[in-house]
C-alpha cells in the first residue's frame, strides 16, 4: 500500500500540480523573488510586535500574495502566537518526501527559500532536511538506515507502519499525545476530534501516541468515470449510465478504431483492484466488495465481524464480467503484464476512450490532450449500488520524533499558526508572485513552472500530500465556488477569474466538487488499518501473490472459473482463517 | 596470490601447510622470502582490506537470519527466533516452485549463454576484415553495459500486442503473442533476451582463447587438404577445449542466479508460475513486507548451495581442465 501511495503522490506532483493549484483553491506555494532577507537578521532586532506582516516587513521578507496589483489580492496573516520570534534561533531537522524535479530560484534550495525565510523570520525556527525521498522504497530504505544508524531527524514525516512500530519496540520514539494535548489549538483539536476512533489508530502503539496524525484530504483518490465527450458524439452514443453501457460504449470505441489501429475502451493494469490511475474499483464496490491498493479489503459483516472481501463469493461474479470484457477486447490486450505507471502514453496518444480516474489523474493527459474532449460522469451503479472505493483519510500517515526532540512544542505551536494560515476559508494563501504564480499584462493569472509549494518543501505537508483536517479542501472550494461565482466577472481578481474563465479548470473544479460531495455516501473503505498480524506476517504476501495470479488468469482466460474455488479453499486452509480470527481480534479493541 | 604459489611451487606441499599454520612464520626462512618481496604483498593488501572490508565483514549479517530483525534494535538487540525464519520460508507453498523456476531459467540461460557464445566466436575468429569484425563486435557486446531496467522498458514496448513484435505478426495475419504475460512465452523471452544482452561480452574470452592457437597449426592443417570447417572442427575447438570446460565449471556456481533485475522488470502476477525465482520471491516477501530475518535466511540458504556447487565446480575444473588456484 505504501508503494502505491507514494507514486501516486509522485505522480500527482508530476502532472497534476502545477495546474491543480488554481482547481484546488490554493497550493499554498511558498516563494518570492530570491532574496537575502530574514535568514541573516537576528530575531531579536525586529519590532516587539505579532503581526506577521509588520515582522515579515521589518525583515525585508517578501509577502506572500499581490496586494499592490489591482487584479490581485491580500493574504491575510494571521499574528504569530505568544512568544514569538523566539529569543534564540533554534533549528529543527526534518525527514519527508520532496519532488526530483522542483526547481528554485537561483541561490534558494530546500533549505532556504522564501517558505522557510519566512518562517525563520516569524518564528525563529530554521527548518533543515536531514533526509528526502522521491518515491517510496527510498522512503522505507532511508528509515530503516536511519533507524539502524540511530540518527534520527527530530520531525519525521510518513514514517512507514512497520518502520513506526520497530521504532517504538527500539524505544527511539518520544511519546508525543501528552505534549500535542497540551499545546494543539483547538481548531487542531476540532479536526482530530471529528476523525473519532480513526484519527490516532495508525499513531497508537499499546495505549500510547508516538505519533501525530498526518491526514489526507477526503476523496482525494476517489474515482469517477472520464468519457471521450467527441468519440461518442462521432459515433452517436449516449454517455454510459450503466455497467452494460459501458462494457457497449468501450467495444464501440474499440471496433470503431477512433484512436489508430490500437484503440481499446477502458484504461486498466495489472493492479486490477484499486489503482492509482485507471482503476477498476467501482465495479468491485458496486457488487459489494471493498478492493484496495494491494490487495481486497476487509468489510464488516452482518454479525460486526470483519470478513475478507477478496474470498467472498461475489469476487467470482466481477471476475465473470472482467473475463467477458476482456474476450470481448474493452481492455488493452495486455494489461495485465504493465503497471500504472506505463498508461499515460495511451492517453497521451488518444487511444483509449473511458478511464475511472480522480481528477489529478484525468488532468493533463486526458483533458488537455490535443482534440480530446472529456466528460465525467458518476460512476455505474452495480447490485449493491453506486460505490467506489475512498482511503480512510486517517489512515495516511504520522509524524514522530525521536525520544531526545527537544522543541516539540515550538514545532507543535508553529503548526497551529500554519493550520490558520493554510486551512482556513478567506485567507488567500495562493504563494507568492513571481514564484508559484504571475500575474500577466491582460491582468490573467498564470501558474509558474517552476513551482514548488508548501507540501514540497514545508516540514508537515499540506493540501495534496496531506492536511491537518480532511474535510477543509471541500469546504474551501464549496466556498469559493459559491462565493467567487456570485462576484460579477468584472469584479473577480485574477485568481478568481481564473477559477471560472479557463474551461479546463473549470472542468476540472466542477469535477473536484462532484466527487467531494459524492465521497461520504459512496465511498467505502478496507476497514483493517492496523499493523499487519503475526501470521499475516508470515504468510500474506504468498497469499496476495495468489490471489493476483489467479484473478489474472481468470480474467485473461489463461485459467478457468473454477480456479477461484481452488483458491479460496487454499486460501482459508493455509493462514487465511487465522489471519481472519487476528483480525477481528484487532476489530474488538478499536472498533 | 603470485607470490603464494610461488612458494607453493618452490618449495612444494610441506612449506604450503606451513605457511598455513601461523607460528610458522617464525621459520626464518619463509620470514626472509616475505621481507624479500614484500613490495608483492604491499600490491595484494589493497585487495585484501577491499574483500575484508566489503565481502567478509558484512557476512556478520547473516545473524539476521536467526533473529527477528529490527533495524532500531540491531545485531545485538533483535530478538533470536532460531530456526524461525527458515521454518516459514521452507513451509511456504510457493518456495518449491521458486527453486524450481530458478534452476530452470539459469541453467537454460548458462547454457544457451555459452553455445552462443562459442558460436559467435568461432565466427568472428574467421572474419577477415579486421574493420567489420571490430563494429561487430563492439555492436554484439554494447548491450552488456545497459540496465535491465532501461532494458526492460524498451523490451516491454517491443514485446507489446501494440509494439514492433505485435506489428510484425498482425503484419503476418496472426493473433498477437502476449508474451510477457504468458507462462509459455515468459521463459524463453528471458533467455533470448539474456542471450542478446550477454553473448557479445561472454564471446570476448572465448575469442581470446582462438587467437592464442597457434597460427602454425591452422597451416598445417590447410597444406594436410582441410577446409575451414575442417579447420574449425579439428584445430580450433580442440583449442579453445579446455577454456570451454573450464567456464562451464567454474558457471556451475550460478545456477542458482536466475538474474533478479531481468526478472522483476519483466514479470507481472499472470507468469508467477513459470517465473518467480528465490529472488524475486525474496524481495516481494521480505523487503516489501520488512521481513528481513525471512530475507536474509533465504540468502544464507541461497549462498549456502552456492558454496557447495562452488566447491564441485572447483573440483571439476581441476579435473578436467588443469584448473586450480590453491
Amino acid at each position: 500500500m505504501l508503494t502505491h501511495k507514494l507514486r501516486r503522490r509522485d505522480f500527482l506532483r508530476l502532472t497534476g500540480v502545477a495546474g491543480g493549484a488554481a482547481l484546488l483553491a490554493a497550493c499554498l506555494p511558498p516563494a518570492g523573488p530570491a532574496e537575502p532577507a530574514g535568514s541573516s537578521a537576528p530575531a531579536v532586532a525586529l519590532p516587539a510586535t505579532r503581526n506577521a506582516e509588520e515582522l515579515l516587513k521589518a525583515a525585508g521578507v517578501p509577502l506572500p500574495g499581490s496586494p499592490n496589483h489591482p487584479k490581485g489580492w491580500r493574504t491575510l496573516l494571521p499574528d504569530v502566537p505568544e512568544g514569538y520570534p523566539l529569543a534564540q534561533r533554534i533549528t529543527i531537522t526534518t525527514a519527508r518526501p520532496t519532488d526530483s524535479e522542483v526547481v528554485f530560484p537561483p541561490g534558494d534550495d530546500l533549505d532556504n527559500n522564501v517558505w522557510t525565510r519566512m518562517i525563520a523570520t516569524l518564528f525563529g525556527i530554521q527548518f533543515v532536511n536531514k533526509m528526502t525521498w522521491v518515491e517510496g522504497d527510498e522512503q522505507a530504505q532511508k528509515y530503516n538506515l536511519a533507524m539502524a544508524s540511530n540518527d534520527l531527524a527530530d520531525i519525521m514525516q510518513d514514517v512507514p507502519a512497520n518502520i513506526f512500530a520497530q521504532m517504538v519496540e527500539a524505544d527511539m520514539l518520544l511519546e508525543l499525545g501528552p505534549i500535542w494535548d497540551q499545546y494543539a489549538s483547538p481548531k487542531w483539536k476540532d479536526a482530530v476530534a471529528r476523525g473519532g476512533a480513526s484519527a490516532w489508530r495508525g499513531c497508537t502503539i499499546n495505549g500510547k501516541r508516538y505519533a501525530i496524525p498526518h491526514a489526507q484530504s477526503a476523496g482525494h483518490d476517489d474515482a469517477i468515470l472520464w468519457v471521450r465527450k467527441d468519440w461518442l458524439d462521432r459515433l452517436g452514443l449516449n454517455p454510459p449510465e450503466t455497467w452494460q453501457d459501458v462494457h457497449d460504449v468501450a467495444v464501440a470505441f474499440a471496433q470503431a478504431k477512433l484512436g489508430g489501429p490500437d484503440t481499446y475502451g477502458l484504461l486498466a493494469n495489472k493492479d486490477f483492484r484499486k489503482s492509482w490511475y485507471g482503476s477498476l474499483d467501482p465495479l468491485w464496490t458496486g457488487y459489494g466488495i471493498v478492493p484496495n491498493w494491494t490487495s481486497f479489503g476487509w468489510s464488516e459483516d452482518a454479525n460486526g465481524n470483519l470478513r475478507y472481501d477478496g474470498v467472498r463469493p461475489e469476487v467470482k461474479e466481477v471476475l465473470a464480467i472482467l473475463r467477458q470484457w476482456y474476450a470481448d477486447g474493452v481492455f488493452r490486450k495486455d494489461f495485465y503484464a504493465i503497471g500504472p505507471d506505463e498508461l499515460t502514453p495511451d492517453l497521451a496518444s488518444g487511444r483509449c476512450g473511458l478511464q475511472f480516474n480522480p481528477v489529478w489523474g484525468a488532468n493533463r493527459d486526458s483533458i488537455q490532450n490535443t482534440g480530446a474532449e472529456w466528460l465525467f460522469l458518476d460512476v455505474p451503479a452495480g447490485p449493491k449500488g453506486r460505490f467506489k472505493h475512498t482511503d480512510d483519510p486517517w489512515n495516511n500517515g504520522r509524524f514522530c520524533c525521536p525520544k531526545n526532540f527537544q522543541y516539540a512544542k515550538e514545532w507543535i505551536e508553529m503548526t497551529n499558526w500554519r493550520i490558520e494560515l493554510e486551512e482556513a476559508v478567506g485567507t488567500r494563501m495562493h504563494g507568492w508572485e513571481g514564484i508559484d504564480y504571475a500575474i500577466n499584462e491582460q491582468g490573467e493569472y498564470e501558474d509558474l513552472d517552476p513551482y514548488y509549494s508548501f507540501w514540497t518543501v514545508g516540514p508537515i505537508g499540506t493540501r495534496t500530500g496531506g492536511v491537518i483536517d480532511p474535510h477543509f479542501e471541500a469546504e474551501e472550494l464549496n466556498h469559493n465556488l459559491e462565493a467567487w461565482g456570485r462576484l460579477a466577472p468584472a469584479e473577480r481578481d485574477a485568481f478568481q477569474a481564473a477559477m471560472f474563465g479557463d474551461p479546463v479548470l473549470e472542468l476540472r473544479n466542477r469535477a473536484k466538487a462532484f466527487i467531494l460531495q459524492k465521497n461520504s455516501t459512496q465511498g467505502v473503505s478496507d476497514k483493517f488499518t492496523g499493523l499487519p498480524t503475526p501470521t499475516m506476517l508470515s504468510v500474506w504476501s504468498d497469499l496476495i501473490d495468489q490471489e493476483s495470479e489467479v484473478c489474472l488468469s481468470i480474467i485473461t482466460g489463461q485459467k478457468s472459473m473454477e480456479a477461484f474455488d481452488a483458491y479460496v479453499a487454499n486460501w482459508k486452509a493455509n493462514g487465511g482463517e487465522q489471519i481472519t480470527a487476528e483480525v477481528n481480534e484487532w476489530w474488538q479493541k478499536v472498533k | 596470490m603470485v607470490a603464494e604459489s610461488q612458494i607453493g611451487r618452490k618449495d612444494g606441499e610441506q612449506r604450503w601447510g606451513a605457511w598455513l599454520r601461523v607460528p610458522a612464520l617464525a621459520d626464518p626462512k619463509t620470514r626472509a622470502y616475505i621481507l624479500r618481496n614484500w613490495s608483492l604483498y604491499a600490491m595484494l593488501a589493497p585487495t585484501l582490506i577491499l574483500l575484508a572490508i566489503f565481502a567478509y565483514y558484512p557476512m556478520y549479517g547473516v545473524v539476521m537470519a536467526f533473529q527477528n530483525y529490527n533495524p532500531g534494535l540491531g545485531f545485538v538487540r533483535s530478538p533470536w527466533v532460531g530456526l524461525a525464519n527458515f521454518e516459514r520460508l521452507f513451509a511456504s507453498p510457493a518456495f518449491p516452485r521458486v527453486i524450481g523456476n530458478t534452476l530452470i531459467i539459469a541453467v537454460s540461460k548458462l547454457v544457451t549463454g555459452q553455445i552462443v557464445a562459442i558460436a559467435l566466436a568461432l565466427l568472428f575468429n574467421e572474419i577477415r576484415h579486421v574493420p567489420f569484425k571490430r563494429t561487430m563486435q563492439n555492436l554484439l557486446y554494447m548491450p552488456h553495459f545497459l540496465s535491465w531496467v532501461v532494458l526492460a522498458g524498451i523490451l516491454m514496448d517491443i514485446l507489446s500486442p501494440m509494439g514492433l513484435a505485435g506489428k510484425v505478426q498482425q503484419a503476418l495475419g496472426m493473433e498477437p503473442i502476449i508474451f510477457l504475460g504468458s507462462n509459455f512465452w515468459f521463459r524463453p523471452v528471458l533467455v533470448v533476451t539474456n542471450l542478446w544482452k550477454e553473448a557479445g561480452w561472454s564471446m570476448i574470452i572465448y575469442l581470446a582463447a582462438l587467437l592464442a592457437i597457434d597460427p602454425d597449426l591452422y597451416e598445417a592443417a590447410a597444406i594436410d587438404g582441410a577446409d575451414r570447417f575442417q579447420r574449425i572442427r579439428y584445430v580450433a575447438i580442440p583449442g579453445i577445449m579446455t577454456t570451454i570446460i573450464l567456464l562451464a565449471c567454474l558457471n556451475l556456481g550460478d545456477v542458482l542466479q536466475a538474474g533478479f533485475e531481468q526478472v522483476f522488470n519483466l514479470y507481472n502476477p499472470t507468469v508467477y508460475e513459470t517465473g518467480d525465482i528465490i529472488d524475486t520471491y525474496v524481495y516481494r516477501m521480505g523487503l516489501v513486507q520488512a521481513q528481513f530475518g525471512v530475507a536474509a535466511a533465504a540468502g544464507l540458504f541461497k549462498s549456502a548451495i552456492g558454496f557447495v556447487l562452488i566447491v564441485i565446480s572447483y573440483r571439476l575444473a581441476d579435473r578436467y581442465a588443469g584448473y586450480r588456484i590453491f
